[in-house]
């Protein structure tokens, strides 16, 4: 996948997009494989040998200052490639991987907690938000409020509100603004405009393709057809765990997908290679 | 989105009927409560303890209906009739309320610390030996809370790791440390006592590892160091899990621990150290119930099995009329200790009452504590009805307004939080 690009994962249900996206994010563990996210910056995800690195110059920068001599240009890379199949879930998390889930009562909200806090649910550690261990109060209430503003999540009391007493479709507007508010450069968006009425799936795919527009890689994962020809700039069809077709948008319709998603056809590996070579 | 000014009062969004106007009072008063933070949680406790002492009032009357309101006197007031019993409410509450903030600060991650025996004996035990040795009071305190959050951690590895259930695990280590102490009793008690083992036989604790006085043996005799220490600890505690972002992590996974995983909480780090911290809470209370200097409790022996009794269960009890609210487990441990501190007077009032109905009282008042969730349901029921009572309202007299012309140019942009 490349930044600023859409990739759409369409497949019927039950085909394995929902464990690639357990995969990617973290929520089951990866056997085996490997998936790479590149051009990391540093202050995001440290591994040790850079730490190491940071380390030795600091000390040969004292040593050069002692001295009088020149500094030496640094050697520490300011951005790494990721295996994320060796993070934990937090770390993906501020490496820059935003996730909308399937479920979204299940895994993106807390549902007896209150707006401010689920706004918050993967940064609560971050310096904004705490001092020492001590929750502030006041900047996750105004975060709050830029976000309910910003994105127009509707809600009875505003950030002290149970999202329990949410509708659907502001719940999902309140996580829709947390992942997209965190300048994320992967999206990984799973069925996001499920069961919502048509103002909120318009007003999410707009956002959707801001957030491309930001320059950040989207995967969108979902049945909508629909959705997957008018949002994504490459499609890619699952069946059966494995990825059978890629395709252009512009170039393919409905019946095409559908055929490829109920598994009546399939593309080699090199056919694969070639369509994606081309785009 | 603008505010519009209207020339209307704000009487004129309460209902005409006056019966109605009532129910909407309620629903008002609800709505403001439980907008306040924590004063929920309170009320459905409040409301449980008066419906239990209610029930206790029926049962009064049906026993003995001539003496019950002097019966039910004896029973809230005797405990501050005077200063030693006061004094004694005081004491026997202090191991009692730390012991419901074990069992509760577990239970805000959903688990249930019922291992909080096993705890609170080894607590226990391990400040009386290391006391007899002579060691100081600060001593076995660290001692005591060592050796319960050693027995703690035990079931928190094997919930964290293996997903053992914790209850399993924490009733079989109950029984473990039972009978280890029996082992390792037989080795501090001589051999020519062992069959005699009475608690008249045995020494309290020295009067160097007890907890020091704070100087109120005279006007409140045995209010040691230990209250000041539980109050402290107690506050302490409401602000981590309040305040904090441990506690902010504990009270999620407890929650939603599918949103905890989602968020990137460590699961098995937040299980390990919850139960661990509990049980470093339990044998605080263990060493604080044979800690008083003034009234040398003897060490409750079990003769059967020489070994040593500790009560973690009551732990349970507080924590349930608490709500689990570490601030609650002081109020409910103090009337608990009131109830119990009556015991033996309710006979006064008349010979129909004897001390088992403090017994059935407290039962009781546990037994709608566990309804307490239905209280909470229901407040929240009508203040949320409350709330769409209001907005329809509101949309009716706005409608009204703009067709009668009530509205004014004049608009301004103000955000409402309804």
């Amino acid at each position: 996948m490349r930044q600023g690009e859409v990739v759409c994962v369409a497949g019927i249900e039950g085909n394995g997009q929902t464990d690639l996206v357990y995969a990617l994010t973290g929520l089951s563990k990866i056997k085996s494989g490997e998936a790479i996210l590149h051009d990391v910056p540093i202050a995001n995800y440290m591994p040790k040998d850079v730490k190491k690195k940071i380390k030795a110059e600091k000390k040969i920068i004292k040593q050069c200052k002692k001295d009088g001599t020149e500094i030496p240009p640094s050697e520490v890379p300011q951005t790494i490639d990721v295996h994320l199949e060796k993070l934990s879930i937090r770390e993906k998390s501020t490496c820059g991987i935003s996730h909308i889930p399937e479920d979204r009562q299940k895994y993106g909200l807390a549902l007896d907690f209150n707006l401010k806090d689920n706004l918050v649910l993967q940064r609560y550690f971050a310096k904004e938000f705490q001092a020492g261990g001590f929750i502030k109060e006041r900047a996750k209430e105004e975060y709050a409020y830029r976000l309910i503003e910003q994105y127009d999540i509707r809600s009875s009391l505003g950030p002290k509100t149970t999202v329990r007493s949410m509708s659907g479709g502001n719940q999902q507007k309140a996580i829709i603004a947390r992942e997209l508010d965190r300048d994320s450069s992967l999206l990984i968006a799973v069925q996001p405009t499920r069961g919502l009425d048509v103002g909120a799936i318009e007003y999410i795919h707009k956002q959707i393709i801001k957030h491309r527009d930001e320059n950040a890689a989207v995967l969108l994962v979902s049945l909508e057809l629909d959705e997957v020809m008018n949002l994504s700039d490459r499609i890619l069809v699952m069946y059966n765990g494995e990825i059978v077709g890629e395709f252009d948008p512009k170039k393919t319709n409905v019946n095409e997908l559908g055929l490829y998603m109920s598994g009546a056809k399939r593309m080699t590996k090199e056919e694969i290679q070639q369509i994606e070579e081309a785009m | 989105m603008a505010k519009v000014k209207v020339n209307k009062e704000e009487n004129d969004f309460l209902p005409e009927n006056p019966f109605l106007r009532f129910f909407y009072h309620i629903g008002h008063f609800f709505h403001k409560l439980n907008n306040i933070k924590g004063l929920g949680t309170f009320l459905s406790g409040f409301l449980c303890i008066v419906i239990g002492l209610l029930i206790g009032l029926i049962l009064l009357v049906a026993m003995d209906w001539k003496n019950s309101l002097e019966g039910f006197k004896i029973l809230l007031t005797y405990g501050f009739s005077n200063t030693t019993t006061f004094a004694r409410v005081l004491y026997q509450a202090t191991p009692m309320m730390i012991s419901g903030l074990a069992i509760g600060f577990a239970f805000k991650l959903g688990l249930f610390n019922i291992g909080i025996t096993g705890q609170v004996t080894a607590g226990a035990f391990v400040s009386i030996i290391i006391g007899l040795l002579g060691m100081p009071w600060y001593v076995c305190i660290l001692a005591a809370i060592l050796a319960g959050a050693i027995i703690g951690f035990i079931p928190g590895f094997l919930k964290a790791k293996f997903n053992v259930n914790e209850v399993l695990s924490g009733i079989m280590l109950n029984w473990i440390v039972y009978y280890i102490i029996g082992l390792l009793g037989a080795l501090v008690i001589p051999r020519s006592m062992k069959d005699k083992i009475t608690p008249s036989n045995l020494n309290p604790m020295p009067k160097a590892a007890c907890l020091p006085s704070i100087g109120l043996d005279n006007i409140l005799p045995g209010v040691t160091l230990g209250i000041v220490i539980s109050l402290v600890i107690i506050f302490v505690f409401q602000i981590i899990l309040n305040h904090t972002t441990f506690g902010f992590e504990l009270k999620l996974t407890g929650s939603n621990r599918h949103a905890a995983k989602y968020a990137g909480m460590n699961q098995t780090r937040n299980i390990i150290l919850a139960i661990t911290i509990s049980g470093a809470l339990a044998g605080l209370c263990g060493y604080m119930t044979y800690a008083n200097p003034l009234t040398a409790t003897r060490f409750r022996w079990d003769s059967g099995n020489n070994t040593l009794i500790g009560d973690g269960f009551t732990g349970i009890s507080v924590s349930l009329i608490a709500q689990n609210s570490p601030i609650g487990c002081i109020f409910s441990s103090l009337l608990l200790t009131l109830i119990n501190s009556s015991q033996s007077q309710m006979k006064l009032a008349s010979s129909m009452y004897n001390a088992h109905f403090t017994e059935l009282l407290k039962a009781v008042i546990i037994y709608v504590a566990s309804f307490s969730s239905l209280f909470v349901i229901l407040l929240r029921k009508a203040s949320e009805h409350y709330d769409i009572k209001q907005s329809k309202r509101r949309a009716i007299v706005y409608h009204d307004a703009l067709t009668e012309g009530l509205l004014t140019e004049e608009t301004s942009v103000e955000k409402e939080a309804m």
